[in-house]
């Protein structure tokens, strides 16, 4: 019974630690697709110049969850600054990423549509370069974080263990 | 009237749609223009011109830009050549003016920022309201035909309700929509009715449009909106040569303020129209459309008759 107990700890240990890292390493992928989309639609204003709804739509596909729904809610008959709106207050994938990459993706929906389309792409390539930090620290933190909470969880788990003992 | 009044509306986002609250269903069918001006209560303007306040809150300079952003389908960047020559349509056809300050640079006009007013005025479609005319028109026959009118006059409205005519009786028409108004394409379904046998060319230069049809669609008849300018005369010209009946419009309020432009004249020296129409300030008035043959009407301007008498056209000389 006890050696289950030890087990059972260990193992929670172990889950934690990798929950952390999967942690960073969905904000890794979180801004990598939202780079990827800035990318697809400053080629789609350049040479598209197609209105933002049509655009997101185009976007559905994607794996980004603020982008997905935003189309979502464009094909229920909102428009686009109401729908990017709610795409944020209704997304998961938000809650992985720090506050200053919030505050860019934000911006990047209340910003967009308002400009001719030098200014669009100057307005995405802004909000692109601060993504683009934010995904090298990002990048960062998992080379550097993510071992240290699988082995802290590992670690944390046996010691636990220990005293249990 | 009431419901494309409301569907304008709506272009403009729920808020502004609010101001609006307070307007009389009676006003709403009359109602030919929807016009936000910042710091002064929203307004419509009637079948008789007049303009009709509405509350005593004074619209915002935001409120205006937002309306603006609305009115742009939040993408003011795909409108950026429309809102150059000054307009926007939007869907259902409905056509938007702004009060604005012009950007320049050294190519020219760049853009446009500081919107202050907004002039959105409301598309009609009155179906079978030009068959009297049209049976008139091509008694013998399609002709080129002019259609003469000053503005709200209802050109727009004739214009799209004769390529109806003639599409639903079995000719081809083209109709070269280059500011969206007449046929008001949206995901590539017309708005209004057009009969089973038009095609419709969206956002290109009349010019380029008229040689396209031409050469690709093969109408019996072009239709297109606003002429004026020498180039656009040089491409009916094209298309006269090519056999295709040009019927469009151009502003002027009489037959005086018609022959004193220089441009009408070289439109109708080109020989592509072979009768003129004068609309009346209100389509009320209807009884008061003046069809006159092209030939009469330049041989009445004595100033002109003898450039004319010496151009070699369908009228011959």
């Amino acid at each position: 019974m006890k050696i289950a107990a030890v087990v059972l700890i260990v193992i929670c240990g172990c889950l934690i630690g990798t929950e952390l890292k999967n942690k960073l390493s969905e904000r890794v992928k979180i801004i990598s697709e939202y780079r990827s989309n800035c990318s697809k639609l400053m080629n789609m204003i350049r040479f598209e110049r197609l209105p933002l709804d049509r655009l997101f739509l185009k976007l559905d596909n994607t794996d980004s969850d603020i982008f997905s729904l935003c189309a979502l809610y464009i094909n229920e008959g909102m428009d686009f600054h109401s729908a990017w709106e709610s795409a944020i207050k209704g997304s998961d994938e938000i809650r992985y990423l720090k506050e200053s990459e919030r505050d860019a993706i934000v911006d990047l929906g209340a910003q967009l549509g308002r400009s001719d389309a030098q200014g669009e792409l100057s307005i995405i390539s802004r909000i692109d370069e601060k993504l683009q930090e934010a995904y090298e620290d990002a990048v960062c933190d998992l080379r550097s974080k993510g071992r240290v909470y699988s082995v802290c969880g590992l670690l944390g788990g046996m010691m636990c263990a220990l005293i249990m003992i | 009237m009431a419901i494309r009044f409301d569907e304008a509306l709506l272009e403009m986002g729920k808020d502004i749609a609010g101001l609006y609250n307070a307007v009389p269903e009676a006003d709403r069918l009359q109602a030919q223009e929807i016009r936000l001006r910042s710091g002064s209560p929203p307004s419509i303007t009637d079948s008789n011109g007049i303009s009709i306040s509405y509350g005593s809150r004074n619209v915002s300079v935001y409120e205006i830009e937002s309306a603006f952003v609305s009115l742009c389908g939040h993408s003011v960047y795909s409108h950026t050549e429309e809102l150059k020559n000054g307009y926007l349509t939007v869907k259902g056809g409905h056509r938007a003016g702004f009060g604005c300050r012009a950007v320049y640079d050294n190519d020219g006009l760049l853009s446009i920022r500081e919107i202050s007013s907004i002039n959105l005025r409301i598309a009609r479609e009155i179906i079978g309201c030009s068959n009297q005319l049209a049976e008139k028109l091509f008694y013998d026959g399609l002709c080129g035909v002019l259609i003469v009118g000053a503005p709200s006059s209802g050109k727009t409205t004739i214009l799209r309700d004769i390529a109806r005519y003639i599409s639903e009786s079995g000719s081809k028409v083209t109709i070269c929509d280059e500011r969206g108004e007449i046929a008001a394409v949206c995901d590539g379904v017309s708005q209004f009715r057009l009969g089973r046998c038009c095609d419709v060319l969206t956002g290109f230069s009349k010019a380029q449009a008229v040689l396209r049809a031409v050469r690709c669609l093969s109408p019996r008849a072009v239709v297109c909106d606003e002429i004026g300018n020498d180039e656009e005369a040089d491409t009916l010209c094209d298309a006269l040569n090519a056999g295709v009946e040009v019927i469009a419009s151009v502003h002027a309020a009489n037959e005086k303020e018609f022959l004193c432009r220089t441009q009408c004249l070289k439109m109708l020296m080109t020989g592509a129209f072979e009768k003129v129409v004068f609309l009346p300030r209100s389509y009320k008035d209807k009884e008061q459309i003046k069809i006159m043959k092209a030939g009469d009407l330049i041989e009445n301007c004595s100033s002109c008759a003898d450039s004319y008498m010496r151009m070699p056209n369908r009228y011959g000389a």
